[in-house]
């Protein structure tokens, strides 16, 4: 009895000890037969699709057996965003606000095409203290705040973090005077490398020319929705307040601002000197026009406003005052890299704003627009009159749109652009290393690999979450998919984007001797030797339908006799199977060749459409020159 | 029946093929998966923005409500908007200089192609089981089962990388832009240089075999022997008697291929980064770009089927018994 009550009393003491112990968990589990699931993976990102080859190697080790296919982001997101999707690694890219991160495992997320990445916690207690993150001023509390909010996200989603890249960058070696900040050289943030480079005392000789892998989409600051664009808009307008290299607000055409005591009214002194490029002085008028119809009009960049601001006023020409719905102690920090670029009013003023096609840009920034190709060129020019002063020291950026990664480099290399706008391939880095006129300059990149689990409707058991974390090596994934380029990231927020919010006592390292021990707790054993564990716990909740059942049964209904009953039941089998099985032949060979389904298939139907129009004009000309 | 009820007939024809070849090609693109809102991930839409995307495209509505919408507007000569290019009209994007671009690649490469083959075809044809017309033949066998993207690497490869010959992509450089018209002009026929030598080796074996065959096919009809006959040498009967029938072959695949010189080669344009219909073509399809991709199968059907009720009317023109069908 004794012994019983010692065992107990030390199983307390544990469960205090230990933070997996002590949680109850708010969503029912999902539970599937075997620890086997589909894995996708995008072929054209080597930084998560690499790191996806080694996990399934990882986890096979521990009995999870993942099956990788790739496949083109234009399958694979639409169905993510539909929860139909199993497992699959992708990259996010991150934000010095926390909440961008912490609110997408909120329960709104659940609902299928939202948008939504990865499942949600959907527990209404989470969102709770999301809520209270979003309105708390205490430094001290909000700290707590948001790591608890990792720990019950790291403990409890299927959200796996993996690692954070380095963003590497090559740049020709007359280039001087940039910063790097978080994120990698000349990322949005960083206007200031812009502003203050050069490579020459001649002003003429200051032309910086990038290369882009595709165009801008959209130079419309309401609905750019794409880094490229919104790089380029960057250089044209400005926002209210910018970020300086240590990622603390600054003021921008907001000379300054208060903050009320209850953290709802928040009042900004205004630039006098700032002019738009076409020479209209800039007022408040603009800043009242820009937040409020780009809410009202749903516009993409603006919409997410809706629920924080109450109402936007003119107090007079040069200060405004936003009123916020509640208090939001991350209103700067979202109004500094949430892209907010302030529109002229009066020429965007009367425009439907979400289908303004923009074509000539006039915004107050350090640099004009002058002319564009599109699916070219982009040619911007110094805008002499910026209001700060001495800046910027470049006269004229040439963005030169060339597609593929070893053409870009070449260009490079051979002097014909500066630099690219993207991460140089891993591959190439070695080069320009070696190369005296290349410069290489890494920083803390702006991607975090990690993996999901649909835990929406498929498969949710935190226990095998555990297991795969303290499975994962970390840091051999960092060695080997990223050339070592990367930081080993656990939770959902990190040191280099977040500082001291990041909850860095969560760490599990790789150990996976405790990652089977898990896993056996939890009621998974390879009871069949195939490697693979099954589940032979108690707690089975749910069966997964079949999906061919549906289709027979519906056929079998509109069906008269029973013999026609069957033999459409065949003939639903059969088609059902060619199908399957052309579908798993047109994949392998798109694999087998490196394309992906999406692009072949739209591929084969445009060469299907254009040769039947080349028979049927072929077949006319045969019929005319016959007769 | 009379000329004019005849024209009647085939421009009615012709209008019923244009809108079910355009029905056909808006739901095409709409049954293929992806989700034209899905291409940006650069930056992480909130569900409001999602769905007020969604609204701005179009895409809550009913196909069939988004079908007719898309008619009313085609009526009225409005392709509509770009969904990956915000705002930017259909109809700009394409007439502009994306269609010269085709239009110089394809032109200069159906007739270099059509050119060359066609002489090269007369040679081989007249000297049939020669040494040349061996080589010739398999080569253009084998020229025309490589894979285009293959070859199109190949000659980025050896001419752009390693003898660096041609530019590696683009249609001008950056230094270019702000040269006179007649570097600019270098510039760009520098730039031509690459996709122009891929377009050619894909027409021209194809060409070639035609002709050839047409050659071989003559030489045993009596006028060749008449010809030979009355003591004309080689040379005056190949290049005087059936170089007209070569020709002909050669013009005649021109016409049948000619949408190409619209639509572009899609491949060849991606390789070398030739900003045409090709490549806007490719890109749209990419992103689930619908209204660019109907755009530009709408202006190709619009040319072919114009072009055959063109040929129709001049053929009744001249011959009048296809009037009485």
């Amino acid at each position: 009895m004794r012994i019983y009550i010692g065992i107990l009393i030390i199983l307390m003491l544990l469960s205090l000890v230990s933070p997996i112990q002590s949680i109850t968990y708010a969503k029912e589990l999902i539970i599937k037969d075997e620890l086997k699931f589909e894995f996708w993976s995008l072929p054209w990102f080597p930084q998560s699709d690499k790191a996806a080859e080694l996990i399934v190697k990882q986890l096979e080790k521990i009995g999870i057996k993942l099956e990788l296919r790739r496949l083109e982001s234009s399958i694979m997101y639409p169905r993510i965003q539909k929860f139909d999707f199993e497992a699959y690694a992708l990259a996010t890219s991150q934000s010095p606000n926390p909440l961008s991160m912490l609110d997408s495992f909120t329960s709104k997320w659940a609902k299928p095409d939202i948008g939504a990445f990865w499942g949600p916690l959907e527990d209404p207690e989470f969102d709770e203290l999301i809520n209270k993150i979003r309105t708390t001023t205490d430094p001290n509390e909000l700290k707590r705040l948001v790591k608890e909010a990792q720990r019950r996200i790291a403990f409890e989603s299927g959200f796996i973090p993996i690692y954070l890249t380095q963003s590497v960058k090559v740049i020709r070696a007359e280039w001087k005077n940039y910063t790097v900040m978080t994120g990698g050289l000349l990322e949005v943030f960083d206007i200031w490398s812009i502003l203050y480079m050069y490579k020459s005392d001649k002003p003429e000789e200051n032309v910086f020319k990038i290369a882009f892998p595709s165009d801008v989409l959209s130079l419309n600051p309401f609905t750019a929705v794409d880094l490229r664009s919104i790089w380029i808009i960057n250089l044209i307008y400005d926002p209210l307040v910018r970020v300086d290299p240590e990622f603390n607000v600054v003021p921008w055409l907001a000379e300054s601002w208060e903050v009320s005591d209850d953290g709802k009214v928040y009042t900004f002194k205004l630039r006098k000197n700032v002019k738009w490029h076409d020479g209209t002085p800039f007022t408040a008028d603009d800043v009242v026009f820009t937040f409020t119809e780009g809410i009202k009009q749903e516009t993409q960049r603006f919409v997410g406003l809706k629920d924080i601001i109450e109402s936007v006023e003119k107090v007079d020409d040069y200060t405004v005052r936003f009123v916020l719905k509640n208090p939001y102690p991350f209103f700067l920090i979202d109004l500094a890299t949430g892209y907010y670029y302030i529109a002229p009013k009066h020429i965007a003023g009367e425009l439907d704003l979400t289908q303004w096609d923009n074509k000539n840009p006039i915004g107050t920034g350090p640099f004009r627009f002058v002319e564009r190709t599109v699916g070219e060129f982009i040619v911007l020019q110094k805008n002499d009159d910026f209001w700060m002063a001495g800046v910027p020291k470049i006269t004229r950026i040439i963005m030169k749109v060339i597609p593929e990664a070893e053409s870009r480099f070449l260009a490079i290399k051979k002097g014909e652009v500066d630099t690219e706008r993207y991460d140089t391939a891993i591959t190439l880095v070695k080069q320009a290393e070696e190369d005296p006129n290349l410069n290489v300059v890494t920083a803390p990149g702006l991607w975090l690999i990690y993996i999901a689990f649909n835990t929406v409707n498929h498969f949710y058991d935190p226990k095998v979450f555990q297991a795969i974390h303290y499975a994962i090596d970390r840091q051999e994934i960092v060695e080997k998919a990223n050339g070592g380029f990367g930081y080993p990231v656990y939770t959902v927020l990190n040191r280099f984007w977040n500082g001291d919010l990041a909850a860095e006592d969560i760490v599990f390292e790789y150990d996976p001797d405790k990652a089977a021990k898990l896993l056996e707790e939890a009621g998974w054993v390879d009871v069949d030797g195939d490697g693979v564990r099954e589940y032979v716990g108690e707690k089975k909740r749910e069966e997964e339908k079949p999906v061919e059942t549906v289709v027979k049964t519906e056929t079998v209904m509109v069906t008269e006799t029973p013999e026609a009953a069957t033999k459409t039941v065949t003939v639903v089998e059969t088609v059902v199977k060619t199908v399957r099985e052309v579908e798993t032949k047109v994949e392998t060979v798109t694999q087998a060749a490196g394309v992906s389904g999406g692009v072949v298939t739209g591929l084969i139907v445009v060469i299907v459409v254009l040769l039947g129009i080349i028979v049927f004009m072929a077949s006319r000309m045969r019929r005319t020159a016959s007769s | 029946m009379s000329f004019a009820s005849y024209i009647l007939k085939k421009v009615s024809e012709a209008i019923i093929t244009i809108f079910i070849a355009v029905t056909l090609a808006f739901f095409l693109f709409r049954f293929l998966p992806g989700d034209p809102t899905a291409v940006f991930l650069d930056v992480r839409l909130t569900p409001e923005a999602k769905l007020a995307l969604q609204k701005q495209f179009g895409l809550d509505k009913p196909l069939y409500e988004q079908y007719f919408l898309f008619i009313y507007n085609l009526l009225q000569g409005n392709l509509g908007y770009s969904f990956a290019y915000r705002g930017m009209p259909v109809s700009e994007l394409i007439f502009g200089p994306k269609l010269v671009n085709t239009l110089v690649l394809m032109g200069s490469g159906m007739v270099i192609g059509a050119v060359l083959s066609t002489i090269l075809g007369l040679i081989v044809g007249w000297k049939r089981g020669s040494i040349l017309d061996r080589f010739l033949t398999s080569a253009s066998y084998a020229l025309s089962s490589a894979p285009i993207f293959w070859i199109g690497l190949l000659v980025l490869l050896v001419l752009g990388s390693y003898l660096n010959l041609i530019p590696m992509g683009g249609t001008l450089s950056i230094d270019a832009l702000y040269a006179d018209p007649l570097t600019r002009a270098l510039n760009y026929l520098h730039h031509l240089v690459g996709p122009l030598i891929v377009i050619v080796l894909y027409f021209l074996p194809i060409y070639m075999l035609y002709v050839r065959n047409t050659i071989v096919s003559l030489l045993g009809e009596p006028f060749v022997e008449l010809l030979k006959a009355k003591g004309l040498s080689s040379k005056t009967i190949v290049i005087g008697h059936l170089s007209k029938y070569a020709l002909l072959t050669s013009i005649t695949l021109l016409a049948v291929q000619s949408p190409l010189l619209v639509t572009g080669a899609i491949i060849t344009e991606t390789v070398f980064g030739w900003n045409g219909i090709g490549l806007l073509l490719y890109e749209s399809v990419l992103k689930s770009d619908y209204p660019v991709v109907q755009g530009i199968f709408i202006i190709t059907i619009a040319i072919v089927v114009v072009a055959n009720l063109l040929a129709d009317i001049a053929y009744a023109y001249i011959d009048p018994r296809i009037r009485r069908g």
